[in-house]
């Protein structure tokens, strides 16, 4: 039967490489996309990382093709620094109310030349390399932002939080593109479809005090990590102890911080082994055998293709994997971090010394996914992530009929299952459309 | 160094770690992973309590030490069970030659029946120590009386290459 009004716009929700993946396999049928990104720019965690396992091929060698693909793409329409607020109507045509946030820069008059940030007086941590490095209150989201525009921080900035009339920023843009009076917009269109991929947090590692993070400033999360490795990075790649700024001498890996243990997520972060074993790759390759390299782990879940391979490399390139969570981690008085691990091969309890401990925080769910659930009625597994409507059967649709799941928001996975499911909801929006009822012309006008 | 022992106090010595590290050709050593097979199929392990697998973390930690003074790697039967069992072509026993050559070179106590059987093939150029013959009834005889060959001892030629081979001792 035919069904009148049916939407052929298809909402993506979320910018990381579930969405930009999931809008060019749309656009590229045909389809008008409205790619919705709560962040300044598309990329999401995959921007962030140095390299890719188990190829160690630099991820953003292989994101940014895709990145400018999908910007450039005239059937998606990129909503940056937005978030959706309403979700209504029935089946292949729903109504979606986005909330763009202000950025104070117009965005079709920036040209992202960067004068601004250098005459900004405000200095204020940067979000997107995890705090290890400090940017202006007017700034770039990251080097590879796209749309590249530039973003005031009005928390930060002097003129918005009403701390001085400070205008350097107006006065040395070329553009005309600073508006101190831009307001938060309200705008509405229709969608056939939905795709959700909002992506997840990585798990807050101060929780678990023993540990030490946040209070030792060598107890580092695997983000930042990457952040230090990738070349664009804070350090310019370079891997340093950062109390001292030297070179670390003995780098040890926590694998399992938060995940499998029921105080905190008892779900496994899937990647968190392979995460490690790259990293570790990555600092002999780097540091060479002057750096001692311990894994603590409890299991070794080299499941992938290619990933058993990825694991023996790594063993047979002198990378200790020592069977046992450390317990805690102290710091003596002249700064260096004491792991003491319990080894379970030896029977033994080791105590290794460390200038830099990288915990492998799990994958967990974000704090706004309730609020995402209440407004397209999905409901939360258990485990706190998005529930699909059938864990073999169907993998990838929401309870919500032509709302689809994918990436880390349905579950914790890596870079090529989240490709894998964002190129299958593609042809899922697909089929569920024209089995609404319309032929694939009208669908494609 | 970054790693030490709390329950035995030893110590990693990363100067003989680089130096066994180089001597065993990587998959020797490094492929392990730990499934232990070695020591379930070890035939020393059920007399002497061997675990090569330990024997192996050990040596990938850097306690070289600690292995080349202990005992342990002097009760190896040298069956080479763990060699063909290992999944992951790894080879305990070779890592334990290592260890021992490790502990000549050191000039570290060599357990005497080692000695014992060193003086005894230099003597006779014969692994084991000659038996009599036996018969069913338990009877012994001499080999003279059976008319058997007698059984040269070891040649001057023999006893130089051996000397030469095992050069510190």
């Amino acid at each position: 039967m035919r069904q009148a009004n049916i939407k052929n716009g298809v909402l993506v929700l979320g910018g990381g490489i579930a969405g930009i993946q999931a809008s060019l396999d749309l656009a590229n049928i045909g389809f008008k996309v409205y790619l919705v990104e709560k962040t300044p720019s598309i990329g999401g965690r995959m921007a962030q990382l140095d390299s890719i396992f188990p190829t160690l091929e630099p991820s953003i060698k292989l994101l940014m093709p895709k990145m400018v693909d999908v910007a450039n793409n005239p059937r998606v329409e990129l909503i940056t620094y937005s978030e959706v607020v309403g979700f209504s109507g029935n089946s292949g045509n729903y109504e979606v109310t986005v909330v763009r946030k202000p950025r104070y820069v117009e965005e079709e008059k920036c040209t992202g030349c960067g004068k601004c940030l250098e005459v900004c007086p405000v200095s204020i941590p940067d979000e997107f390399n995890r705090g290890l490095c400090r940017t202006k209150a007017i700034s770039f989201y990251s080097p590879y932002a796209i749309p590249k525009v530039a973003v005031i921080n009005p928390e930060y900035c002097l003129r918005l939080s009403g701390k001085e009339p400070c205008d350097k920023c107006l006065e040395v843009c070329e553009s005309k593109a600073i508006n101190f009076e831009q307001k938060t917009e309200k705008i509405t269109f229709k969608v056939g479809a939905t795709i959700i991929c909002v992506g997840a947090e990585i798990f807050d590692a101060s929780k678990a005090a023993e540990l030490g993070y946040g209070r030792l400033k060598n107890v580092i999360s695997h983000l930042e990590f990457e952040r230090m490795l990738d070349p664009s990075g804070p350090t310019c790649g370079k891997i340093i102890d950062l109390n001292t700024g030297k070179t670390p001498k003995s780098i040890v890996f926590v694998l399992c911080v938060g995940c499998r243990d029921k105080r905190f997520y008892e779900h496994c972060c899937n990647i968190g082994c392979m995460v490690s074993i790259k990293q570790a790759i990555t600092v002999r390759e780097r540091l060479g055998y002057d750096v001692d390299i311990y894994v603590c782990f409890n299991d070794i879940r080299a499941y992938g293709r290619g990933y058993e391979e990825f694991y023996e490399k790594a063993r047979s390139l002198g990378i200790n994997f020592l069977a046992g969570i450390p317990a805690e981690v102290r710091e003596s008085p002249d700064g260096s971090l004491y792991v003491g691990v319990y080894e379970k091969i030896l029977n033994r309890l080791l105590e290794i010394k460390a200038d830099l401990v990288v915990l492998i925080n799990g994958i967990v769910p974000r704090n706004d996914y309730a609020k995402l659930s209440q407004i397209f009625n999905i409901p939360l597994g258990t485990d706190g992530f998005f529930l699909e409507a059938h864990p073999k059967l169907k993998p990838l649709e929401s309870p919500v009929p032509g709302v689809f799941l994918i990436g880390t928001c349905q579950g914790p996975k890596g870079i090529a299952e989240t490709i894998a499911q964002a190129s299958g909801a593609a042809a899922k929006v697909m089929t569920y459309l024209s089995a609404l009822g319309n032929t694939s012309q009208e669908l494609l006008e | 160094m970054s790693l030490s022992d709390l329950t035995k106090m030893s110590e990693v010595n990363k100067e003989l770690y680089m130096k066994v590290l180089r001597k065993l050709a990587e998959e020797k050593l490094f492929g392990c992973f730990q499934c232990s097979r070695c020591t379930g199929g070890c035939t020393a392990f059920k007399l002497l309590e061997l675990t090569p697998n330990t024997v192996m973390k050990l040596t990938k930690l850097g306690f070289i030490n600690e292995l080349v003074d202990s005992e342990i790697i002097w009760t190896c039967a040298s069956c080479l069970q763990c060699t063909e069992r290992c999944p992951q072509r790894a080879s305990p026993y070779h890592v334990i030659i290592d260890l021992r050559n490790l502990a000549v070179e050191r000039q570290t106590k060599v357990p005497e029946g080692y000695l014992r059987a060193v003086s005894h093939i230099l003597e006779t150029g014969l692994m084991q120590p000659m038996e009599k013959v036996t018969a069913k009834n338990m009877e012994i005889f001499e080999r003279d009386t059976l008319n058997l060959p007698k059984i040269a001892g070891a040649s001057e030629k023999f006893k130089a290459i051996f000397l030469e081979t095992l050069g510190g001792i």
